[in-house]
């Protein structure tokens, strides 16, 4: 009988049920589609991961004869070595030799990165896998491509594509999709910051192919992959290589940790992961709150009815069984629905995430431990709500039951310690503060919600409208002003370049910039980047102090990135010891000091003025890019500047690439576009937080206090003047609940420059005064919002009813 | 006391009804009330349980709308007066006492008066008020930290401060022992005397009547009978 009584009692109280449902719902699903996704993420990738051997460790250099790798093979710690010949190439198409695959833009340069494969070494590292196609034959001219860029291209066997490689176009027929340990998350270089699958991909090709395609570089590779023994020191492995292989003019080392695609597949899952704890852990929160009061009010209301049965000789352990059974219901239904829905999300999630990152696409379908995982939670969280909300019921006598309660006991409250305060408010307010102290829980819930709502509008919007725009866009509109970059093969003679380049007729200005490899260290610590020599002259790449001011490239030391001054504990004025490839002469390394440190948010680097870079080094004037400016300053122009040089150095073996800035920033601006969507849609979650939390406050104390407020209506109070007592309390808890979700937007802010900050790239951790100005004022409007809602309830507060009912 | 003739009309009720709807059939919980209330008055309304007599007070209040009928407060039109037009009725000539006090529990006795006084346009001085109901030393004392009786005061207090011309009492003594009820009732026919307030007690409680200027009886909805009371007895003799 008790049973019929909990779903009669549910479907009269039936709005309060389904807020807590579709809250707990909607946490459920977070919680189980982002897990499963993840479950999915992570065992694609070590599907992939153990299907292609991925390596432990990774060495750029210029050239190493292929049978010199033995030599690699007997150092102690290396368990498997395989070397490949890696060259980036310009893709042509059939017909006009004019890069027009897809024709997405005009004048779009499209690049592959070959990577070598040797079809006879089964054990080969870093090994592709084919998703649909044909295997690979020595010797041919095939390729297999990335998925991504075959779906991009719309690609299929036995398609042909032109490649530009030395100097020369090749034909090279598609044999299959793969997919690759080394490339899930593919992009051409530190400077990217999304992949674009249209514009970049990776191929392999058979090596004696690529040896035909790179007639110099016959019989050498350029690119060793390594795996480690058992229990085998990467530091002591990768000091054995550095000396093996300096003689081939060794780039870098780095271990998978560093490796950027395994990086932000890493960094991926610890999103994955943390989505799935924090937003469930909100919603059921609230949800738990909301049954709390729910059923404290339903026990208060029925205290009668406990008497009742009390006196009918149920015992107490039934009586709780019965009001915990409330709880049972909304557990059952909430999780069998929310972990239903977590499962068909699920799906969703993960192939999104297999969108952007190539990996083999495993689905779970159902996966009981997470229903279990799902249902427990549940159960826990809403059991947990609902013995807080009746315990203090069950404890009364019979006789207590049925008598009615007492008045609820008030005393002087700490505000009332400041009687210039208390003086100053009127009886209403005076209410509302007195409310506030006496009902602590929800207060609390009050002024945790806003601070909660506060923190996430104020740092979203942090990031959408400063941080974002700054970390993506500094570099190609403030550091980065030229109309295009040429990137050499090699290092070329600078004066001989640069003559060149501005002899070209749309050209007017041309400006070097020498790259060199190199290890900085100071103490401990040591860090591999690339260092940037620059004219003393320049005006296509910026160094910009914090401030924004220009600063000219030093000629008596280095200026770098604040990551790298972070990361190597030196500060200006301090020595670093710099090693290089490049470096001639006897020194193997040498003293340099830090002249200052700048903000760099796309790449660490650190800079110099090209001429004593090269004096330092002992090499001759060269340069590695040429940064050119032409002629017009618009932006359609810069562009066609890039275009033009392109189609000039269409068949040169020594350009590698040309790239518009303007492309650049216009790309960036496309993928700006669809994650400050994303953004917003959090801004907008945080005041639609604050409007729920509000909005829930309101009701639970309309309902709670419907006698009072309608006394007050019986007073002669219109119903603005009743519920200014609510709004008093709300409006000042808010107050405090905005300051106190300062600080967590201060922190938050930073957990998400944090987050998005690697060595490549640095997520500026700025919170303005304007954010703090925007989450006042949206926290505010959706206080006001959710107020104007709670008003409509207080107009329809029946007098009449409220008053008969017992007290 | 004045005779019906020469009294000035405060309250004229004519054809009142209250229907409610319960499930599928309709119930009158005032079926035709006929009614003149006389200002400066002490009536008291009997009836069993069911009689109609909360309603009827409620109507006369204007915490709710008659269903059909004609209601006059002063002249003033209440039956088809909007939620607006009955706010400013209530607050500036209506004062209600219940049978449970109905207090602010986190307002002190007098903030509680102070609460009813602030609304009103010309309210009486709580201070004075608090004294004249007893209650000048428990000022500051919230609703837990008062008796039954002291609270009912309150009530009394704060129905008083907004200078109401007309009083409406529900039950005022039915949750209070019979000491503390014949105070409460002598409090009120004092403050009727000084004030000269229209005093409306309702009660099932029939020995109340004898203190009242005028009986009113109701029955199933509507009133069966109205008696003059020449000689009104003190509160204090009235039996329980």
């Amino acid at each position: 009988m008790l049973r019929r009584k909990v779903l009669r009692d549910i479907r009269q109280n039936k709005g309060s049920y389904a807020a807590c449902l579709v809250l707990i719902v909607m946490g459920l699903t977070v919680f189980i589609a982002f897990s499963v996704a993840n479950d999915n993420f992570m065992m694609g990738k070590h599907l992939l991961y153990a299907e292609g051997r991925f390596a432990e460790g990774f060495a750029e250099i210029s050239a190493m004869p292929e049978s010199d790798l033995y030599r690699l093979r007997r150092i102690e710690g290396i368990a498997q070595v395989s070397g490949r010949l890696v060259e980036d190439v310009r893709v042509l198409s059939d017909d006009d030799r004019r890069e027009v695959i897809g024709r997405r833009e005009a004048g779009g340069t499209i690049y592959l990165r070959l990577v070598s494969k040797d079809p006879g070494d089964n054990e080969r590292l870093n090994d592709s896998s084919s998703v649909w196609g044909e295997p690979m034959r020595s010797g041919e001219r095939h390729l297999w491509v990335n998925t991504a860029f075959a779906d991009a291209h719309k690609l299929g066997v036995e398609d042909t594509i032109s490649v530009i490689a030395g100097g020369r176009a090749h034909e090279m027929q598609v044999k299959a999709a793969m997919l690759n340990p080394e490339f899930v998350y593919i992009m051409r270089d530190d400077g990217d910051l999304f992949p674009d699958p249209y514009r970049f991909g990776v191929a392999t090709v058979p090596l004696k192919t690529m040896w035909e395609l790179f007639p110099d570089q016959r019989g050498v590779v350029n690119d060793i992959v390594f795996t480690l023994e058992p229990g085998a020191e990467y530091r002591r492995v990768e000091e054995e290589l550095e000396l093996e292989l300096e003689d081939y003019g060794l780039i870098r080392i780095y271990p998978r940790d560093d490796h950027r695609s395994h990086l932000l597949l890493e960094e991926e899952s610890e999103v994955l992961t943390s989505f799935a704890t924090f937003f469930p852990a909100l919603m059921l929160g609230v949800a738990g709150f909301i049954l709390y009061i729910v059923l404290k009010r339903l026990v208060q209301q029925q205290r009668g009815q406990i008497g009742i049965l009390k006196s009918c000789g149920y015992t107490r352990g039934e009586i709780t069984r019965h009001y915990l059974a409330y709880s049972a219901v909304l557990a059952v239904a909430a999780g069998v629905v929310g972990s239903l829905c977590g499962m068909l999300a699920a799906n969703t999630v993960s192939r999104l995430l297999f969108e952007y990152f190539a990996l083999p696409e495993v689905y779970v379908g159902f996966s009981l431990r997470y229903f279990l995982a799902g249902m427990g939670l549940c159960a826990g969280v809403l059991g947990i709500a609902g013995y807080q909300g009746v315990k203090h019921a069950l404890r009364m006598t019979p006789a207590e039951a049925m008598l009615p309660p007492a008045p609820p006991p008030a005393s002087k409250t700490v505000f009332d310690r400041v009687p210039w305060f208390t003086r100053m408010l009127t009886t209403q307010g005076l209410m509302g503060i007195r409310n506030i102290s006496r009902a602590p829980g929800r207060s609390a819930f009050l002024l945790v919600g806003v601070a909660i709502s506060f923190t996430l509008v104020a740092a979203n919007y942090s990031m959408t409208a400063v941080n974002m725009p700054t970390f993506l866009f500094y570099q190609y509109t403030e550091v980065e002003t030229y109309d295009a970059r040429i990137s050499l093969r090699a290092p070329q003679a600078r004066q001989a370049v640069l003559r060149e380049v501005e002899a070209l007729p749309f050209v007017t200005r041309a400006e070097p910039i020498a790259q060199v490899p190199v290890t900085l260290s100071h103490r401990i610590r040591e860090e591999d980047l690339e260092l940037l020599g620059l004219a003393e002259d320049n005006r296509l790449y910026n160094i910009l102090d914090a401030q924004g001011n220009r600063m000219t490239p030093t000629r008596g030391g280095l200026i770098i990135s604040e990551r790298l001054a972070h990361n190597l504990k030196v500060q200006r004025g301090d020595t670093v010891t710099l090693e290089s490839p490049y470096l001639r002469g006897n020194n193997e390394e040498v003293r340099v000091p830090v002249v200052a440190v700048i903000p760099q948010y796309i790449g660490m680097n650190a800079y110099m003025e090209v001429g004593s870079l090269e004096r330092m080094l002992g090499q001759p004037a060269f340069l590695s890019s040429v940064l050119v400016r032409g002629e017009g300053g618009s932006d359609g122009a810069g562009e066609e500047v890039a275009t033009r040089l392109s189609e000039h150095y269409r068949d040169s073996e020594e350009v590698t690439a040309v790239d518009s800035r303007q492309r650049m920033v216009s790309n960036l601006e496309e993928m700006w576009e669809l994650f400050s969507v994303i953004l917003n849609l959090f801004v907008l979650i945080g005041a639609v937080f604050s409007f729920a939390v509000i909005y829930i406050a309101a009701l639970v104390t309309l309902s709670e206090r419907s006698r009072e407020l309608a006394s007050m209506r019986v007073l002669g109070m219109t119903p603005k003047e009743v519920f200014s007592v609510i709004a008093f309390e709300q409006w000042f808890l808010s107050f405090f609940g905005i300051l106190l979700g300062l600080l967590p937007a201060r922190y938050l802010v930073e957990g998400f420059a944090t987050a998005y900050t690697t060595d490549m790239y640095t997520m500026p951790a700025h919170m303005p005064a304007e954010a703090i100005a925007i989450g006042i004022v949206a926290t505010l409007i959706s206080i006001w919002i959710a107020q104007r809602f709670a008003l409509r309830r207080v107009r329809s507060l029946s007098l009449v009813e409220v008053l008969r009912e017992r007290e | 006391m004045q005779t019906e003739d020469t009294q000035r009309e405060l309250v004229q009720a004519s054809g009142l009804k209250k229907r409610y709807r319960m499930g599928e059939v309709d119930v009158y919980a005032l079926n035709g009330v006929d009614l003149t209330l006389y200002d400066g008055e002490l009536v008291v309304v009997l009836g069993a349980s069911g009689s109609g007599k909360t309603t009827m007070v409620n109507l006369i209040g204007g915490m709710d709308r008659p269903s059909e009928g004609l209601l006059r407060f002063a002249g003033r039109r209440l039956h088809g007066a909007g939620e607006d037009e009955l706010t400013r009725y209530r607050r500036t000539e209506v004062g209600f006492v219940f049978q449970f006090f109905n207090l602010m529990p986190n307002l002190t006795a007098w903030e509680n008066v102070q609460l009813a006084a602030e609304v009103a346009p010309d309210p009486l001085d709580v201070d004075q008020l608090l004294e004249q109901v007893g209650l000048g030393d428990r000022r500051n004392h919230f609703p837990s930290q008062l008796s039954g009786g002291e609270q009912q005061r309150v009530a009394i207090a704060r129905a008083l401060a907004k200078n109401p011309r007309l009083l409406l009492c529900d039950e005022p003594t039915g949750a209070l022992d019979l000491t503390t009820g014949r105070q409460v009732l002598k409090l009120l026919r004092e403050l009727r005397d000084q004030y000269g307030k229209t005093v409306v007690i309702i009660t099932h409680n029939e020995n109340i009547s004898l203190m009242a200027d005028r009986v009113v009886y109701l029955k199933d909805g509507y009133v069966e009978w109205v008696k003059q009371n020449d000689e009104p007895l003190p509160p204090e003799d009235v039996g329980w």
